[in-house]
């Protein structure tokens, strides 16, 4: 049984934080087709409307889902990170109600349906990890939209690094509590419905509180407790099997 | 892009040290109309405490372009009857 390769593991380590996969999964993981793609800063890797015959894994890089309603204006639904298949509901809903931008440059892997449908009809632990995973996405929207619709802006920044950081931990992307999380402060007012101006202040006042440290183009958190108080945040939404 | 300062005054004072760059003055106007709503929203009852809340928009030399400045009045009658019992 050969060993899976580097951009083959990164969709392991995902899947493996939230579901058990055997040597045996991991190998048919590893004989999926990947059509490598690099995209820059800022592109549409899928538009609402399309109707994609593969999926995109996010091997480097942040993406994100949008969404642009009536007058244009943008609301940022989600952020992905190394190792997600953002568009793995594709499989079965067939027309993207919903658009996936670059945030960064980014490298990709295509992978098509067919080879995902079979692995899962191979696969039954895999089928159960990624209907596990897009269950998790949804967990994910309900708290979002809690924390848009009724937590203060102190808050809802608070909440959002808590929830990258920990994301980015369970798949060590996190060494020393430290994090590259690069979207814009205008990207952040579109994720969490505030004008850039409040994603601005509450940025400095994070800092003030000493609740993050920039380093470069680096976070840092210095007191993951303090973090996440400030965020009101409980990491049970994620379902990581490991807890943060 | 010009940058442009945020600062607010009064009970709860903020002095923008960083500032945002943003395309022109009328998107300044129109992020601070929103900022101003965003603060209320967070605040509400806070805000009946102070009863004032202004958010003043400067350039990057500290002059001041704009500002915003809300007031929550009470009618005599009411005041007359929250200081009497």
């Amino acid at each position: 049984m050969s060993t899976p390769g580097p951009d083959h593991q990164r969709l392991i380590r995902k899947l493996q934080t939230i579901y058990h996969l055997t040597p045996e999964d991991e190998a048919a993981i590893g004989r999926l087709p990947l059509r490598n793609k690099d995209v820059g800063e800022g592109a549409d890797v899928v538009r609402e409307g399309d109707t994609p015959n593969e999926c995109c894994l996010l091997l480097d890089g942040f993406l994100c889902r949008y969404k642009l309603v009536a007058d244009g204006a943008r609301q940022i639904l989600s952020f992905h990170i190394s190792g997600d298949i953002p568009d793995l509901q594709s499989l079965h809903l067939k027309v993207m109600d919903h658009s996936l931008g670059a945030l960064t440059s980014c490298r990709l892997a295509f992978i098509p349906h067919e080879a995902l449908a079979a692995l899962m009809r191979e696969r039954p632990n895999v089928a159960a990890a990624c209907w596990r995973d897009t269950l998790i996405d949804a967990a994910v929207f309900r708290e979002w939209l809690a924390g848009v619709g009724r937590r203060n802006a102190h808050q809802r920044i608070a909440h959002l690094l808590c929830e990258v950081y920990v994301r980015l931990a369970s798949v060590d992307l996190a060494p020393d509590r430290t994090f590259a999380f690069p979207a814009t402060q205008v990207e952040l007012g579109d994720a969490l419905g505030l004008s850039a101006v409040h994603v601005n202040r509450v940025l400095q006042d994070l800092r003030r509180d000493g609740l993050i440290v920039s380093k470069g183009r680096l976070t840092h958190v210095p007191d993951w407790s303090r973090l996440a108080a400030a965020g009101d945040f409980d990491d049970t939404y994620l379902h990581l099997r490991v807890a943060a | 892009m010009p940058k442009y300062f945020f600062h607010t005054e009064g009970r709860d004072e903020y002095l923008d040290e960083e500032g945002l760059e943003l395309e022109s003055h009328q998107a300044a106007r129109i992020e601070a109309a929103r900022m101003l709503g965003e603060m209320l929203r967070d605040n509400a009852h806070a805000f009946w405490t102070a009863r004032s809340l202004k958010l003043v928009v400067s350039d990057a030399s500290g002059m001041i372009l704009f500002a915003l400045d809300l007031s929550g009045i009470e009618s005599p009658a009411v005041r007359r009857l929250r200081v009497g019992g």
